[in-house]
């Protein structure tokens, strides 16, 4: 190896590590020394505190709602998502003019950004005269209540991750190779034994993958909330990062800003150490 | 390839020409940077003045820039002050921003800017005096109004409450002739200051006249029975099953005459008109008191201009936007009231209110109301608006008593003080 | 028939918030107020796209999310090229350390550090600046990962034969390898895009100039919302989406391939 090879080398991976350093690793460093110290507003470390700060967060019951709220929208956002974008993904899987159609209509959620879609939404769902109040004739005062505001996130984030995870579920039932199929033909299995036993084992890491990725997202939603509820109705649908996000931006809190950036961060690392561990043993096996 | 020439039609040709449209500023000229809250027909009004201002003079020129409500321009403002640049030259805030602007290094008082207050309605003014002199002068000043259906209030043969205890009266009555609930809405930290201040002729909230003279150390609602007092009659408000607890859309509900009544900032006044113009008629009237004693009416609320910068070009920015005939253009057109004695004085307003008789319902309210009931200034403020609200409603849906109330919103605000007391010494 | 009716009811489903806004944008103040809700406005008020159009900004606004979404996906698709090609085939010391660090930079949401993020961008005079909107998304650990091993998979004589011929690394890079792995990067460009584009927090707290803003930020700080003119707001909604929805049907196969590329990895 020759001196100008490691400089070369040093030189196309700087921007990188500057980047992890400034954007990853210092915030993440300041706010887990800054989360034991009490921290004025200008951002000075003026006593130690220990743990007081971390006692002060799990003390807050709006923390812990944001907890339990964050949770649940996991709970429910997970299972609906799947299971519509697998059945959509399901539908379409084979190649022909009427699923191609279909498939493109699949994709438009694609084309809307959150910001877009949340208007239209809040105007379907309208407190006072919502359309589908109108069409099937439910009497729901949209957003007003805890369950029907929660409903409201779910429906938006539903939306926005469909196109993509339609995309990646449809690609893997595509790359199955079409003698694995062929051969389940002759073995005069139906198509929902070819289904069940062949197609949809074959998609499951892809499938994991994207439940993954919607949980982290789940995890750390915020924006939907802004958008839709703005934590309301009575602060009953914050999630954690939006709590973050009123604390930190509105309240000045560094206590609760700190606390919650550690606290989240390891543990969205320990939710990918899961998933990494996972993958790994998938393929050793 | 032909795909890549969509892409460039589509998006890059006019991406192109609208970014390397950003304007030249001319040297000579000093800007001055607004960050304002006012959309839809107040921006209307707004840019109108802003306007006005720019054409008369030759050297300043105002750049305003909409950042969303009140308390989005505070957090915008915040965040600039953090990243210590990028602040305006004035902000317009509302009583959530008191805290901060206290104690913000970068803030101007009214005195060190030197701007004339003499013609300013005193308790307009009032609103943002701290300990460390005049936050801000009042610019948009409102205060909370009742807005009712005259039509259903007709049908029903009831008259308009004067008293919260009247309302108990009137609702089921309105609601069995109309069908329709007869209020809408859960009241807040904003509707809160004026039913908790008004009472024994004028209360404070908290200590330090409602964190103005400094943090608050303890709330006081709690000791002096005003939040109880209050509970009390809106849980016997609720349980005629006359009114419905909507916590957004309300506006929406009323204009659609889903509701005979809400309580709205005079400021909607111009928005309630537009919108209820042709379908029914529209009425304003003062805020129902809690009792006979709850005399301290009404707090003014609204914005203030504060100046994050010292110079004449602020002090000229900010005095015409509160002179006679600015203020005059600006309540007209939307529902506030005038700041300046001289724009009431003027013939021109005597005018409008001949013609307009609505819009001079919340300045007689304001007129008669006492400057103890002054907004809250405390710290989270914008955790205790929904607290508040959320605590009201448990309250009327039976899942916690009205002591219980009180005593969890005084805990959680001085939970809150002390939090903020432990963190910034 | 019982599939293909799921499906049609499905995609319905899909596309009603779109044909309803369509409905909306040529809606009257009164229509949007009225009970029961109106599916289709009692004449449509094609004023709405005028005063839509009128509006100072909106074509500024989807032009920076456009801007800012091209340039990160350019930066950090060269930036994750440049350094995958550096792990992948130079040697230099401390690389190991080097990469694991990288690496373990995916374990660290940046959602968690908003606050102290945005007081570094706003210490680095960032704030108002395409810079600012993008800064914080130029690198990506997972996207290092997946070009590595595509390149890993590429045969090492290929590399060691051209740098014989006295080619240099840019050359290499660029014709060699990555044609070789166009399929990868053109998924870490479009993930990149998607990404920055929909961003919604982040350009929010660094940007407070009306000039500066982008489509997702600009769109809900109309202040056409609270006051009742919903329909030039949706005017201008349909304005921005209906080229986007043009393209992502026009380019459907191109997105599919490229972003389950990104799968095989």
């Amino acid at each position: 190896m020759s001196a100008k090879s490691e400089k070369r080398g040093y030189l196309y991976v700087l921007p990188a590590v500057v980047l992890v350093a400034v954007f990853s690793y210092y915030p993440f460093l300041k706010a887990f020394v800054s989360s034991f110290f009490i921290e004025n507003q200008m951002g000075e470390l003026t006593a130690f505190a220990g743990l007081e700060n971390y006692k002060a967060l799990i003390g807050n019951e709006f923390f812990i709602q944001s907890v339990k709220t964050t949770f649940l929208l996991a709970v429910i956002f997970i299972p609906v998502n799947t299971v519509l974008t697998l059945l959509g993904a399901t539908l379409v899987r084979r190649k022909s003019r009427f699923n191609e159609v279909i498939g493109s209509v699949y994709i438009i959620p694609l084309a809307f950004s959150m910001s877009l879609f949340a208007l239209i939404l809040k105007q379907i769902l309208s407190p006072t005269n919502s359309i589908i109040n109108r069409i099937f004739h439910l009497n729901v005062v949209w957003l007003n209540d805890r369950t029907s505001a929660l409903a409201s996130i779910i429906i938006l984030c539903v939306f926005l991750d469909f196109a993509l995870d339609y995309v990646l579920l449809l690609s893997a039932f595509r790359k199955i190779e079409r003698n694995i199929i062929e051969a389940s033909l002759i073995d005069g299995t139906n198509e929902w034994q070819r289904y069940f036993m062949i197609e949809l084992p074959l998609i499951v890491p892809t499938l994991v993958m994207t439940i993954f990725i919607a949980l982290k997202d789940i995890l750390l939603i915020s924006a939907p909330i802004m958008l839709m509820t703005e934590g309301g109705p009575f602060r009953s649908t914050e999630s954690v990062m939006f709590y973050y996000y009123i604390e930190a931006f509105k309240g000045h809190n560094k206590a609760t800003e700190n606390t919650i950036s550690v606290i989240t961060v390891l543990f969205s690392a320990l939710l990918l150490a899961v998933y990494s561990l996972i993958q790994k043993r998938r393929r050793h096996a | 390839m032909r795909r890549l020439k969509l892409i460039a039609i589509l998006f890059l040709v006019p991406a192109l020409i609208f970014a390397s449209g950003s304007k030249e500023r001319n040297e000579d000229v000093t800007t001055v940077t607004i960050w304002h809250s006012n959309s839809g027909l107040l921006e209307d009004a707004f840019s109108h003045l802003v306007d006005q201002f720019n054409e008369s003079h030759e050297d300043i020129k105002i750049n305003a820039v909409y950042q969303g409500a009140a308390n989005d321009v505070l957090t915008s403002v915040n965040a600039a002050a953090l990243a210590g640049s990028g602040l305006p030259d004035i902000a317009q805030l509302d009583a959530t921003a008191g805290l901060d602007m206290m104690y913000a290094p970068y803030l101007v008082t009214v005195e060190e800017l030197g701007i004339d207050t003499s013609n300013l309605i005193d308790s307009a003014y009032a609103a943002y005096d701290s300990q460390r002199g005049h936050i801000g002068v009042p610019f948009n000043a409102s205060s909370l109004m009742f807005y009712y259906n005259a039509d259903l209030f007709k049908a029903a043969g009831v008259s308009v409450p004067r008293t919260l205890d009247e309302f108990i009266q009137v609702a089921p009555v309105l609601y069995e002739k109309t069908g329709v609930y007869a209020f809408s809405g859960v009241p807040t930290t904003y509707e809160l200051v004026t039913f908790l201040g008004s009472q024994n002729g004028g209360t404070f909230i908290t200590d330090n006249r409602n964190g103005h003279d400094g943090v608050s150390n303890k709330v006081l609602f709690d000791e002096n029975g005003t939040f109880k007092t209050f509970l009390e009659k809106w849980k016997a408000l609720y349980d005629t099953k006359a009114v419905n607890n909507l916590t957004s859309g309300v506006s929406n509900a009323f204009y659609s005459g889903q509701c005979a009544s809400m309580l709205a900032s005079s400021s909607s006044l111009s928005t309630a008109i537009e919108n209820t113009e042709g379908l029914f008629e529209l009425g304003i009237a003062f805020v129902p008191i809690v009792n006979e004693e709850a005399t301290g009416g009404v707090n003014i609320g609204g914005g203030c201009l504060a100046a994050l910068n010292n110079s004449n070009a602020v002090k000229e920015v900010i005095e015409f936007m509160i002179s006679p005939e600015s203020q005059a253009y600006w309540t007209e057109s939307t529902g506030y009231m005038p700041v300046n004695r001289k724009t009431i004085e003027s013939e021109e307003w005597k005018e409008f209110i001949k013609d307009n008789p609505l819009f001079s319902v919340a300045l007689e309210q304001a007129l008669s109301s006492s400057d103890k009931v002054i907004g809250l200034w405390i710290p989270s403020a914008y955790q205790v608006y929904y607290s508040f609200q959320s605590t009201i409603a448990s309250v009327l849906t039976d899942e916690i008593s009205i002591d219980e109330a009180v005593k969890n919103m005084a805990d959680m605000i001085n939970a809150n003080l002390k939090e903020y007391a432990r963190q910034n010494g | 028939m019982l599939k293909k009716a799921i499906a049609i009811l499905l995609a319905l489903i899909i596309i009603f918030p779109l044909l309803y806004a369509v409905s909306l944008s040529l809606f009257s103040p009164r229509d949007f107020n009225a009970l029961p809700a109106r599916l289709i406005p009692t004449e449509p008020i094609f004023e709405n796209y005028a005063k839509a159009i009128r509006h100072n900004y909106f074509i500024r606004y989807t032009a920076n999310s456009l801007i800012t979404a091209f340039l990160a996906s350019i930066i950090r698709t060269l930036i994750v090229l440049f350094s995958s090609y550096a792990f992948s085939f130079l040697h230099f010391r401390g690389k190991k350390v080097i990469l694991f660090i990288l690496l373990l930079s995916a374990f660290i949401p940046q959602d968690s550090l908003l606050y102290e993020n945005y007081v570094t961008t706003a210490k680095l005079n960032l704030i108002n600046t395409y810079m600012g909107i993008i800064i914080t998304s130029l690198f990506s650990a997972t996207q290092l990962m997946m070009l590595m091993t595509a390149m890993k998979s590429l045969s090492k004589d290929t590399f060691d034969a051209s740098r014989v011929d006295g080619a240099n690394d840019i050359t290499v890079l660029f014709s060699i390898i990555a044609p070789l792995t166009k399929s990868i990067i053109i998924t870490i460009f479009l993930q990149s895009f998607i990404g920055v584009f929909n961003s919604y927090l982040w350009p929010l707290l660094v940007t407070n100039r009306e000039e500066m803003r982008t489509i997702q930020i600009g769109i809900s700080l109309m202040g056409y919302q609270e006051s009742g003119r919903m329909g030039p707001l949706f005017a201008t909604l349909l304005i921005i989406l209906i080229p986007f929805i043009i393209l992502v049907i026009a380019m459907k196969k191109q997105i599919i391939k490229a972003l389950s590329d990104g799968l095989s990895y």
